[in-house]
């Protein structure tokens, strides 16, 4: 089972510092985790790829992440809805967490993906495809992404024995 | 044990004795309907109360970007294992030993003729909205191309020297063996454990839980028991009576475990 692809706007590979670094991480911000669980399949220029796409380095797969999704709302209407205004003003009378359902940070180690795809140079898509490994009644399965996730290739240079 | 620390052991190491100390414990709290009994702690977690902690998030109220799953975890186990003890002084919370698939202590559907409350306790929400009155379900590998983590997987963590990497890595093998211990049936149901709503009824949570506990306590051996940024260290582990700096060393809340390797 799996819900709509994510694909990312071209990123210009020759932005992508990949010479002289140990380590390679895709992040992703503004990832769902009120709905389904899923795990997120990443391919670099596949945005074709889904969940029958053979994770391997010819398809372009650097990684997967995974989202233990809450599984829909079972309170009354408006209790999962995150107000984002409410969220960004810092309120220093105000002790409460915040909002459990704001959306999170995801990362994965893709190295050699990265390396691959920068070497051929052009422009890098970052596609996700989110396989569904949880849900209830309250999921919805199709769209599981709800806003941008804004990947960033972030390179590590690094010390080794 | 030395001063008076329990040892929370591997579910397999259980002597009969000490696993029918656990189920007595498991029944009776999950026949309490008040808030010592079993779905009151479920609760917590996921429907009604949500105070869980997972995964890290932007447009934080109060403060930077923070994950406290780790921490959290660890206060709501040792609140689950005190009211435990409640029902039966001796009973410990043991771990589940992922590389093995599930123990047969969790998947024997009855024992000496009765239902076996380490297999499955009923959802009793009349509230929430849907509300919902059935019998925890549990898929385990069904419909989900997941698989369990190795024990090598496991070692690689430890090599991580910083918290919040090791957090989460381990936090994305955890989000992935609760969806595998889920699972989903042929007819599209999805297990409890699949989800953090009602993840915490499926009996087996807790010794999953108390799994990533002991991945996190031998982490912390190698690199330090107050390895943690400095700014978590006050943070209040809501509804517990402890802030992270609190649940940093397991000693000092009272337990120990049996093996310190993977």
């Amino acid at each position: 089972m799996q819900g709509i692809n994510y694909t990312s706007r071209p990123i210009s590979a020759a932005d992508i510092p990949v010479e002289d670094v140990s380590r390679v991480d895709i992040e992703f911000e503004q990832v769902d985790d009120s709905g389904a669980s899923f795990e997120g399949r990443v391919f670099l220029n596949n945005p074709q790829a889904d969940e029958n796409t053979e994770p391997d380095p010819e398809n372009g797969y650097a990684g997967s992440f995974y989202v233990f999704g809450h599984g829909g709302c079972f309170g009354d209407e408006g209790h999962c809805e995150v107000d984002a205004e409410l969220e960004r003003a810092h309120d220093p009378y105000d002790p409460r967490r915040s909002h459990p359902r704001l959306p999170v940070d995801k990362s994965v180690e893709a190295t050699e993906a990265v390396r691959r795809a920068a070497s051929e140079g052009g422009e890098i898509t970052v596609t996700v495809v989110p396989v569904i490994t949880g849900l209830t009644e309250q999921t919805d399965t199709e769209n599981v992404f709800k806003h941008d996730l804004r990947p960033r290739i972030v390179a590590y240079e690094m010390e080794t024995a | 044990m030395a001063d008076g620390l329990v040892l929370r052991k591997r579910v397999d190491a259980l002597s009969a004795s000490e696993l029918a100390v656990l189920r007595n414990a498991y029944a009776k709290m999950q026949a309490i309907t008040d808030n010592r009994g079993y779905n009151y702690w479920a609760g917590v977690h996921g429907v009604p109360q949500h105070y869980c902690w997972h995964h890290s998030s932007r447009l934080p109220r109060t403060g930077p970007s923070l994950n406290l799953f780790l921490p959290w975890h660890r206060a709501y186990i040792k609140y689950f294992e005190l009211a435990l003890r409640d029902q039966d002084p001796n009973a410990v919370l043991p771990w589940w030993r992922w590389y093995g698939g599930i123990p047969a202590a969790f998947t024997d559907q009855n024992v000496d003729g009765s239902p076996n409350p380490l297999y499955r306790a009923r959802i009793s929400r009349p509230n929430a909205n849907p509300p919902i009155d059935r019998n925890t379900r549990r898929f385990p590998g069904q419909g989900v191309s997941l698989t369990l983590p190795t024990s090598g997987e496991i070692a690689r963590l430890y090599d991580i020297t910083q918290f919040q990497q090791f957090s989460n890595r381990l936090e994305d093998i955890h989000d992935r063996i609760h969806g595998w211990t889920g699972g989903i049936n042929a007819r599209g149901v999805g297990g409890d454990m699949g989800v953090v709503a009602t993840a915490a009824y499926d009996p087996i949570f807790w010794a999953h839980h108390c799994m990533i506990d002991r991945v996190w306590y031998v982490w912390q051996l190698r690199n330090g028991v107050n390895n943690i940024p400095a700014d978590y260290m006050d943070r209040i582990l809501a509804p517990f009576r402890y802030t992270v700096r609190d649940v940093l060393n397991i000693n000092a809340l009272g337990y120990e475990y049996a093996v310190a390797t993977a």
